[in-house]
């Protein structure tokens, strides 16, 4: 891994110092995750809406990282009409009900 | 109930001469030098280093997770966490609402105006010609650890532990400032405002308020970060540090401020960042302020294998106002815990260092970090549950594999 690499004279000393005292090392550490959610919305009949709407200000991963039921969604695109979101009814319907589909409650972590 | 590892007793190394300073400063903040002997002098000296400044980044990290790239939340690992008390420049997390604006350093001034006898503007030349502060502080975002949350309708950012780094932070007390200008004494709320903005006109722009007491008495307005200029990302060219409280209240990009005899009613000042339960008004809830007491375990990471034998566990915690008084680890589910020691200078508003030394024997094990604040608060064993997500500080916990 790259921080390995560049080890700073910090991480060094502690890596000494942990050697020294198990004596045998450690495996390293789970890789680091470099990107949290996916950076594109997942397919369906919301997406192409999702994509005209929400990325004017922001990148879709921080919608994919959500996990909301269906009432949590119509909160969240109320809210975004309010500050300027332009839905038809029928858009509105799909885009929440993709989105509930898509991006549910995931259990606690 | 077989134990599969025992938290080690601190022992006396009296030969090492060279902590004589160190235990100096520990004595100076109150603690007795068993509190840290527990860990060896490579491990404490190494800690107690500070690192270089690393000059900010326009490109995160390796190792820091991109939660979002627009705008910018940038989480930092654990394993980066852990190597340094201070968080270089570069690792430190990122959160903005609307991303880093375009701000000609040169040619930004701040604004100064509402209820003063003489309202005028600065250069950031003349912010630096005034009395100078160094600080230590730790900035959380309130929503750090939003993902271990077990709720169906939180939104925002799914922080886990690392949306939480410290460094030093050189500035102006806005107390100075306000002094300067003449504060009236019917100001009561001091308004910083941002220079960022949505896209669209109808999203507000970020603004928050700051009581009077704690505007004048322990807020630093700070130009340089780890002795380098403030990076963009970091809300140069001026930003609040608000100690003690979750980091929304340290604004970044600061462009004005109005000394008001309200508190602002920007939408993230009365709808965001406020303590509501799920399902109940948040114009109804305590605002979010001080930091809620923390721990989490930099050493070892979750998913690990380690070879049995002896080993150091480290990591940090913090707390608002009230201060630590005992970081305590439990490899046994939370049923017996033995303290761990504190380690490195004590600032107020900073996290510290903690570490201890344990004998691991093969086997799966989880390991449980808790902090105890000044005032008696215990981190709960359960996510705290707030409708926007803040200020979960549960028990951290990290499972590892020891092998023979």
């Amino acid at each position: 891994m790259s921080w390995r690499r560049a080890a700073p004279p910090v991480l060094l000393a502690l890596a000494l110092a942990g050697a020294a005292l198990a004596a045998r090392g450690t495996a390293p550490p789970p890789p680091v995750k470099r990107l949290a959610s996916p950076a594109a919305f997942p397919a369906g009949d919301g997406s192409a809406i999702a994509q005209r709407s929400c990325v004017i200000c922001h990148s879709p991963m921080l919608v994919t990282q959500q996990a909301k039921d269906s009432s949590a969604w119509v909160r969240t695109v109320t809210q975004m009409e309010k500050w300027g979101v332009s839905l038809t009814p029928e858009e509105r319907d799909t885009l929440v009900r993709w989105l509930a589909h898509e991006l549910p409650p995931k259990p606690a972590r | 109930m077989t134990l599969r590892a025992r938290v080690r007793r601190p022992r006396l190394d009296p030969a090492a001469s060279s902590r004589r300073a160190f235990l100096g400063s520990l004595s100076r903040a109150g603690l007795g030098a068993a509190a840290w002997l527990a860990v060896p002098p490579a491990v404490r000296d190494a800690l107690a280093a500070t690192p270089g400044a690393v000059p900010g980044s326009a490109e995160p990290a390796p190792d820091l997770i991109v939660r979002s790239d627009r705008p910018e939340q940038w989480e930092t690992s654990l394993g980066a966490l852990g190597r340094s008390s201070l968080t270089p420049n570069a690792l430190f997390f990122v959160r903005s609402h609307f991303g880093a604006p375009a701000i000609d350093a040169a040619a930004w001034r701040l604004e100064i105006e509402g209820l003063v006898s003489r309202g005028d503007s600065f250069s950031l030349a003349d912010l630096r010609a005034m009395p100078q502060e160094e600080r230590v502080v730790t900035l959380e975002c309130a929503g750090n650890g939003r993902g271990r949350m077990p709720l169906a309708s939180t939104s925002g950012t799914q922080w886990m532990h690392g949306a939480v780094g410290n460094a030093r932070w050189t500035g102006v007390p806005l107390g100075v400032l306000l002094d300067r200008v003449g504060a009236s004494s019917d100001a009561k709320h001091v308004w910083l405002e941002a220079a960022d903005a949505a896209p669209v006109p109808g999203v507000p722009k970020f603004l928050r308020s700051l009581p009077i007491a704690k505007a004048m008495d322990d807020v630093l307005l700070a130009h340089t970060m780890n002795g380098a200029p403030l990076p963009a990302l970091h809300g140069g060219p001026l930003r609040a540090i608000v100690p003690c409280w979750y980091g929304m209240a340290s604004t970044k990009w600061i462009t004005k401020i109005t000394l008001e005899e309200q508190p602002s009613d920007n939408h993230f000042m009365t709808r965001g960042y406020r303590w509501n339960a799920p399902g109940a008004d948040p114009a109804d809830a305590a605002p979010v302020e001080e930091m809620r007491v923390k721990s989490v375990i930099t050493r070892p990471l979750d998913g690990a294998r380690i070879a049995a034998g002896r080993y150091i566990v480290q990591g940090f915690a913090w707390s608002g106002s009230a201060g630590l008084r005992i970081v305590e680890l439990s490899l046994d589910d939370g049923v017996t815990w033995s303290p761990a020691g504190f380690m490195g200078d004590k600032h107020a508003g900073a996290w510290r260092p903690w570490a201890t030394e344990i004998d691991l024997i093969p086997g799966p094990m989880t390991l449980m970090a808790r902090a105890t604040d000044g005032a008696g608060e215990v981190q709960p064993l359960e996510p705290f549950l707030s409708a926007g997500g803040y200020g979960t500080n549960s028990i951290h916990r990290v499972s590892i594999d020891v092998v023979a």
